[in-house]
């Protein structure tokens, strides 16, 4: 929406209407991009009568007007015609233009039909600041903006106001005293204290899109919240913002980059990633790559450039291949499209090339131990290695029982040649319901007889004969097939590791069991064997995925229709009482053959006796101890996922945004060509090198970009007045917003870039000024004279954002945990508000220990659904980049604020708090008020509240069960000594305080 | 500033800048702050720099919606949309293609998916499935039904069946989303928000659009709460989800130990305290916030009240198949029907098992067992009460099913966006019609063809919104739930 700005001034009375002088970027712009440039603008696509009206030559070529003559100017004719055929706009376009635009249009016509560049689009000059008598050049140029005659600001605010102003505006948290002292002074120890860069996280993580879930589908979590703690980190520590960028798109590129700047990077990765089963990994690739383009044009440009994925821009000079072109710039980043084992890495890369990286589920990712684990990781090292040494220590006691354990295993290792073990004696049978004939047996004296039209087998347990498989074993089982009635298939079952998952069959594939299993599990040995005789079934053990170690418990013999004998079966195996195994080949050589030993081959032996001697035992468990111990601490770390850089892939214009259509032209990374060109980091233009994401950030930071520090420097302007100086946020483009007060936010730009990109400095200056620490209230005249307060003649109140509502209202009850950074917290959340996730399937559980008490801006936040309270108060789900929040008002705040338990129980262990402190019921009130509002509560007030205790009081008096009811909300205790009635009652009493709008608003 | 466009212009409140050209604009937009003021507002910043005196009367419990909308007569009030989640086969409910049976087991024919976008079949030999259950005439309209839908088939006569569907998005997600708010990026408004946005509630102590998930069916895909998200537009139009376990509504319970009669004594001393408060400061957004109380206090009474269903007289109940609490789909047909009553205005139920890659009859047994005869039950009793006129009664899913047999234990198949079926019943909806059709294998829409934003501009033209006056300005656009691309109201399914 356009504002005629002048026709307000006029209205107000600065100028009289008709005789401004009229400015193209400030009057005629926004008429004729509101209502001409769709069809008569950038986009050659949607271009009518091969008009275009946003540049000056083109229009003049097409004698669209005639400067300085409005009656010979077609323009003139068509916007005033009553010929609905000639009328522009034409009706179907739904747009019309009021007689004052016709108007404005007309005059500029007259006036020569002067164009300028859009504003936002040429660099920043820092204007003079005009002289009205203030210190502050904020000041002096608001006061410039207002009306002759009107030039005044509103007085400054109640101490106590300013003192709560800016403790939310600086930290996002209630002043800790109601007294203000000197503003100064509280400004720099607010800008100092460590919940400035939570206040400030809280407005970039909306244009980081950080959450802590996946987005797409499943909304899998996903840790990247050392992100969030850099972002903190970065506003605590004053960063400059130019660096702020650079590290977040690039830091990866950056000489030698640091572990945060590797951190930083995780920005490019928190866009919504998709493990859809069947989705394209080229498609997810090309939705990825346009959010990126969507995030880094609106987060650090204020630009729009999301409509030319599809086509040019309409309103804005972004081409197609603008979009394409700054996509190119992301596709060197290692990732995938489809997470859902279908997608491909970038050509040829290679986790190992990047040390210090490995691959999680979801790309390439950074851990990060966490304080201390290094020096608990040496403390154990060196503790292990004393053990160690204990455990290899020589003492004669020891060496004697060496040798006879040597001995022993010696005569049990045999000489190494495989021989026959059996699994089942005769005398074990018979089993069970298992027939059992003497005639026709291979060996012994039974064979077993299994007859069936189906499935039928006999399980045989391996208790007698305990098997421990030994390397290089071969099973094997005597089979004799009936040949008037052969069997379709055979099959040996083994159970080990309590799974019956290794399976060996010969012939069809009819038995069900194992279909389909691992490797191993199901495997076909080949066809089926000749009737009529008997035969050796054999499968190495390994191929039904058993190697040297395992220990079988039981055996299955198993058949699909036919008459079948079965006989001796068992394992060929060097190592028929298993002692070889997971010994060292010196030491198994040193078992099977004769004569003595020599030294190597004894210290081979040595260690292996040392790990299973039973006079050891209690060495070896302590150093199983530490080595629990390590694997522990090394868990203590903190993961996020990062930007590494890879081949980069192939970046084409996709027709209308098509990723299927690959009749696009290739483009390379390149800036908006209307905005300039980017250098290569080699400095050489000509070098003709492929930029990259550091030398976008490079021209994103540079001095003579014209929209980074104006677009950086209008949000943080909001930030302490809610709304922009340019009041769209979004979009400083043709289609937003002409500034209220350009010269104002030229110069703060300016100043911001001069001054380093010193954030601090921006705020503090914001902040000192007059115009910030104005009242709020402002008398009737004024607010009809500037019903949306363009001149800043006042200050706005506003309703805090979601998480200070939570912060407040913990922080007032003494429950709020102040811990920066950590770990996502996870607050009492309604049962049941995950049901609709799936794969897997979600349950939140709650904190229950300090973490319950975490700021709002560490809640876990899950994308698709985000927690209730969040949601309500307008936090936005983060699956886009978001530049400003809706501040709505609504029945779901309401819900919360009185039944949700987080406010129970802050309103509880609030009242809890001012009746230990205070005696009586009026004391306890007073207290209440200071703390939570900073002032005293009026005669009425109190008469209300007072009633309101009263008769809950009388109620609890009568029904302690409720009141215990009540109390018991929440995790925190509850102070012993205290009387539930008059405690439930005064819980009333804060709940109300804690749900005034003067509450959850700062003025 | 004349301005067809209402919707622009109340954005230009809410979001952006104002347009003030003389005196009376002023006054236009202190009524559409009023219209606005309700019980909730885009922005509270904006709205108490509005003076405060000139607002002192009239603020309203209920929003009311746009100024200048309805742009023409609205042939319905209200829309409730059966979201049949996952994709149900259109070749097994209602689009027969008897050559199908006839291809059954060879190659599908390369004409048919040449550079078509293919979801879990992508590298796989792709073959005809054959119909997987028999199709058969119904109604004196004579249009065939599946087997698989008894009830829908009883039902015909008045259902015009769009069979010339087609989508762009072939997976689940952002499907959904497409179908939702127009668009595939995450984050913008959902048509119910966008309708509430619009035309206002006609509750005043019920939200207006309401979401129902159902319980049962096939291991379900997930689904996300930006499928009802109020996106950029104010919050207040965001869908509010109703759970059949714990509070109906998001802390709509009072907390333990409080009864309603104290909790009704608390509301009053906040609103009474936020009065004075009030006097004091002059602030249009403190009486939004007591209206916002008041609301919410009777919504604790309301909402609980209209969930409970047990106090429906049996046959009602089981005309439906409905068991009180049991947060079945013919329990949310029944509670779908009670919030219509109440003038709630959008009501969206999602019933989530249809995504059959694999066993397709088995699951399409299930879920049709699931939905068939409450949904039929739904609309007979919309009818019985002569409320099926003033609705919008729309059955679908985000997309349909290929042709092609994918096997995920027993036939199945893949999702498919070129062509699927949906239907729509109640006011201003020829009865007993099908229109569009698909080829003779039912892989493209090839007649008639209705585009998901054709469904929205439909929608919205029987609700009385012209969509292409309907836009809100963001990011530098004309946003419109119907998008940028040509779109428009079917003229052949409305009567």
């Amino acid at each position: 929406m356009r504002i005629p700005t002048i026709i307000l001034a006029a209205l107000a009375g600065i100028v009289p209407a008709g005789a401004a002088p009229l400015s193209y970027n400030r009057d005629v712009r926004p008429i004729l991009s509101e209502n001409c440039f769709a069809c008569h603008g950038p986009d050659p696509g949607t271009r009518e009568a091969k008009l275009r009206l946003d540049v000056r030559e083109a229009a003049l070529d097409k004698e669209a007007f005639v400067p300085g003559d409005p009656e010979a100017s077609e323009l003139v004719y068509r916007i005033t015609t009553d010929d609905e055929d000639d009328l522009m706009p034409p009706p179907d376009s739904h747009k019309a233009l009021t007689p004052e635009q016709k108007d404005i249009l007309t005059r500029w016509i007259e006036q020569g039909a002067p164009y300028e560049a859009h504003w936002a689009y040429l660099p920043p000059k820092r204007p003079p600041v005009p002289e009205m008598g203030e210190a502050h050049p904020i000041d002096n140029f608001i006061l410039a903006g207002m009306p002759p005659g009107n030039r005044a600001l509103s007085p400054a605010a109640e101490p106590s106001t300013l003192a709560r102003r800016l403790s939310f505006d600086l930290t996002g948290l209630p002043p800790a005293e109601s007294n203000i002292g000197n503003p100064a002074t509280k400004i720099d120890s607010l800008l100092s204290s460590p919940h400035f860069g939570e206040r400030m996280a809280v407005f970039w993580l909306d244009l980081a899109r950080y959450a802590d879930t996946i987005g797409y589908h499943s909304d899998e979590e996903r840790d990247v919240t050392l992100y969030r703690d850099y972002v903190i980190e970065a506003f605590n520590r004053n960063m400059p913002y130019d660096q702020f960028v650079k590290e977040q798109l690039a830091g990866d590129l950056l000489d030698d980059p640091t572990t945060d700047q590797f951190i930083a990077t995780s920005f490019n990765r928190l866009n919504q990633i998709s493990e859809e089963g069947g989705i394209q990994d080229a498609e997810y690739i090309t939705k990825y790559y346009a959010e990126r383009v969507r995030t880094t044009s609106v987060a650090f440009l204020g630009s729009t450039m999301g409509c030319a994925e599809c086509h040019d821009h309409k309103f804005d000079p972004f081409t197609a291949e603008d979009f394409y072109a700054m996509e190119a710039f992301f596709a060197d980043i290692y990732e995938k499209g489809a997470y859902n084992g279908d997608g491909r890495y970038n050509e040829g890369a290679d986790i190992k090339a990047y040390p210090g990286f490995r691959l999680s589920q979801w790309g390439p990712t950074l851990d990060i131990p966490e304080p201390g684990v290094a020096e608990e990781l040496a403390r154990l090292a060196r503790k292990k290695k004393g053990a160690e040494a204990e455990l290899n220590r020589t003492t004669p006691e020891l060496e004697s029982a060496f040798l006879a354990w040597v001995a022993e295993l010696k005569a049990k290792a045999g000489d190494g040649t495989p021989r026959d073990v059996p699994m089942l004696e005769d005398d074990e049978l018979p089993l069970g319901e298992v027939k059992t004939v003497t005639e026709n047996v291979h060996s012994g004296r039974l064979a077993r007889h299994q007859q069936g039209d189906g499935v039928v087998q006999h399980i045989v347990d391996t208790k007698k004969t305990p098997v421990t498989v030994a390397d290089g074993d071969v099973f094997f089982a005597w089979v004799w097939l009936d040949p008037a009635d052969p069997p379709k298939q055979l099959m040996l079952q083994f159970h080990a590791g309590g799974k019956w998952d290794h399976r060996a069959w010969w012939g069809g594939d009819h038995i069900p069991f194992g279909k389909g299993g691992k490797k191993g599990g199901h495997h076909r040995v080949g066809d089926l064997p000749e009737t009529g005789q008997w035969v050796r079934l054999e499968v190495p053990a390994a191929k039904v995925g058993l190697g040297g170690g395992k220990t079988i418990t039981q055996l299955a013999y198993a058949q699909h229709g036919g008459t079948v004998l079965w006989d001796l079966a068992g394992r060929q195996t060097a190592d028929p009482h298993g002692v070889l195994a997971g010994l060292s080949d010196p030491a198994r050589q040193a078992l099977t053959q004769d004569g003595p030993l020599e030294e190597p081959q004894k210290e081979a032996l040595r260690a292996r006796f040392r790990e299973v001697t039973p006079a050891l035992a209690p060495i070896r468990k302590k150093i199983a101890q530490i080595t629990a111990e390590e694997t522990a601490a090394q868990k203590r770390k903190r993961s996020t996922l990062v930007t590494l850089s890879a081949t980069p892939r192939e970046v084409r214009v996709l027709p209308r945004g098509n990723w299927m259509d690959t009749s696009g032209p290739v483009v390379q990374p390149a800036v908006p060509g209307f905005l300039g060109k980017a250098d290569p980091a080699s400095g050489d233009p000509e070098s003709g090198a492929r930029l990259t994401r550091l030398d976008l950030a490079e021209w994103i930071t540079a001095r003579d970009n014209p929209l980074t520090a104006r677009a950086f420097v209008n949000r943080v302007w909001a930030l302490f007045f809610g709304t922009g100086l340019s009041r769209d946020l979004q979009d400083l483009g043709n289609q937003g917003q002409w500034p209220t007060h350009p010269e104002l936010l030229d110069w703060l730009a300016v100043e911001f870039m001069d001054t380093g990109w010193d954030v601090k400095h921006l705020v503090k200056l914001i902040v000192d000024s007059k115009t910030y620490q104005q009242s709020s209230h402002a008398p009737a005249d004024l607010i009809e004279a500037d019903p949306y307060n363009t001149w800043y003649a006042r200050q706005n109140p506003r309703r805090l954002p979601a998480e200070f509502v939570r912060d407040n209202a913990l922080a007032v009850a003494g429950l709020l945990n102040r811990t920066v950074g950590g770990a996502n917290a996870r607050p009492y959340q309604p049962a049941g508000y995950y049901r609709e996730l799936n794969f897997p399937k979600r349950k939140y559980q709650a904190h229950t220990d300090d973490r319950q008490f975490r700021r709002g801006l560490y809640t876990h936040w899950q994308r698709s659904f985000l927690h209730p309270m969040l949601m309500a108060f307008d936090a936005p789900a983060r699956e886009e980049c978001t530049a400003s929040r809706e501040s709505s008002n609504t029945p779901q705040q309401a819900l919360n604020l009185l039944n949700d338990p987080t406010f129970v129980e802050a309103a509880r262990v609030f009242a809890a708090r001012l009746m230990s402190d205070h005696e009586t019921f009026p004391a306890r009130l007073e207290a209440g008020f200071r703390e939570l509002l900073a002032r005293a509560p009026t005669g009425e007030e109190a008469t209300l509240l007072t009633a309101l205790y009263d008769r809950q009081l009388g109620r609890y008096r009568s029904a302690p069960g409720d009141a215990r009811a009540l109390l018991a909300t929440g995790i925190a205790p509850a102070p012993a000594g205290l009387d539930p009635a008059e405690l439930g009652a005064t819980t009333a009493v804060t709940r109300a305080l804690l749900n005034l709008h003067e509450t959850i608003t700062r003025y | 500033m004349t301005m067809p466009g209402a919707g622009t212009q109340n954005m230009s409140i809410h979001r952006s800048e104002f347009v003030l050209k003389s005196q009376s604009s002023i006054e236009i937009n202190r009524r559409a702050f009023l219209g606005q003021a309700g019980i909730g507002f885009g922005s509270a910043a904006l709205l108490s720099m509005l003076g405060g005196r000139a607002l002192g009367a009239g603020i309203e419990a209920s929003p009311k919606g746009l100024p200048g909308i309805p742009h023409h007569t609205p042939k319905v009030k209200r829309v409730i949309f059966l979201c049949m989640a996952g994709g149900p086969s259109h070749l097994e409910t209602f689009d027969h293609k008897p050559k199908l049976d006839e291809l059954h087991g060879q190659p599908m024919p390369k004409s048919f998916t040449a550079g078509q976008p293919i979801a879990q079949l992508q590298g796989q030999k792709l073959k005809v499935q054959g119909t997987l259950t028999k199709f058969r005439n119904h109604g004196t309209c004579g249009q065939p039904v599946s087997d698989f839908l008894p009830y829908t088939a009883k039902m015909i006569d008045d259902l015009c069946v769009v069979k010339s569907m087609v989508t762009e998005q072939i997976n689940h997600d952002p499907a959904h989303t497409f179908m939702n708010t127009g668009t595939a990026i995450s984050g913008r408004p959902s048509m119910g928000a966008w309708v509430n946005y619009g035309l206002g509630s006609e509750s005043e102590d019920l939200p207006g659009f309401v979401v129902l998930t159902s319980v049962g069916g096939r291991n379900p895909q997930p689904i996300a709460a930006r499928q009802w998200a109020a996106g950029f537009l104010p919050s207040r139009h965001q869908g509010v989800e109703f759970n059949s376990a714990g509070d109906p509504v998001h802390y709509v319970g009072n907390p333990p130990g409080v009864s309603r009669r104290h909790q009704d004594a608390l509301v009053r001393t906040i609103r009474q305290l936020d009065r004075r408060r009030d006097a004091l400061v002059d602030d249009p957004e403190i009486r939004t916030r007591i209206a916002a109380y008041e609301m919410a206090f009777r919504m604790q009474a309301s909402v609980p009240e209209l969930t409970d269903v047990s106090n429906e007289p049996r046959h009602i109940l089981d005309m439906y198949g409905a068991k009180p609490g049991d947060g079945s789909y013919a329990s949310n047909c029944l509670l779908a029907r009670r919030l219509a009553e109440k003038g709630v205005r959008f009501i969206q139920l999602y019933h989530r098992g249809w995504d059959h890659h694999g066993g397709l009859e088995k699951y399409m047994g299930i879920c049709c067992g699931l939905t068939d005869k409450p949904t039929w039950a739904l609309l007979t009793d919309l009818k019985q009460r002569g409320m099926l006129e003033d609705t919008l009664l729309v059955w679908g899913g985000e997309f349909g099913r290929t042709p092609m047999y994918q096997g995920k234990g027993g036939p199945g198949r893949d999702h498919h966006i070129k062509g699927f079926s949906m239907w729509m019943a109640g006011g201003g909806i020829k009865p007993g019609i099908s229109y569009g059709a698909t080829d003779e294998l039912g892989y493209n829409a090839v007649q008639d063809v209705v585009h998901v934003r054709d469904f929205h501009a439909t929608m919205l033209h029987l609700l009385g919104i012209d969509h292409h006056r309907f836009a809100v300005k963001y990011q530098g656009l004309d946003m419109r739930l119907t998008g940028v691309e040509p779109a428009h109201a079917v003229k052949g399914v409305l009567a």
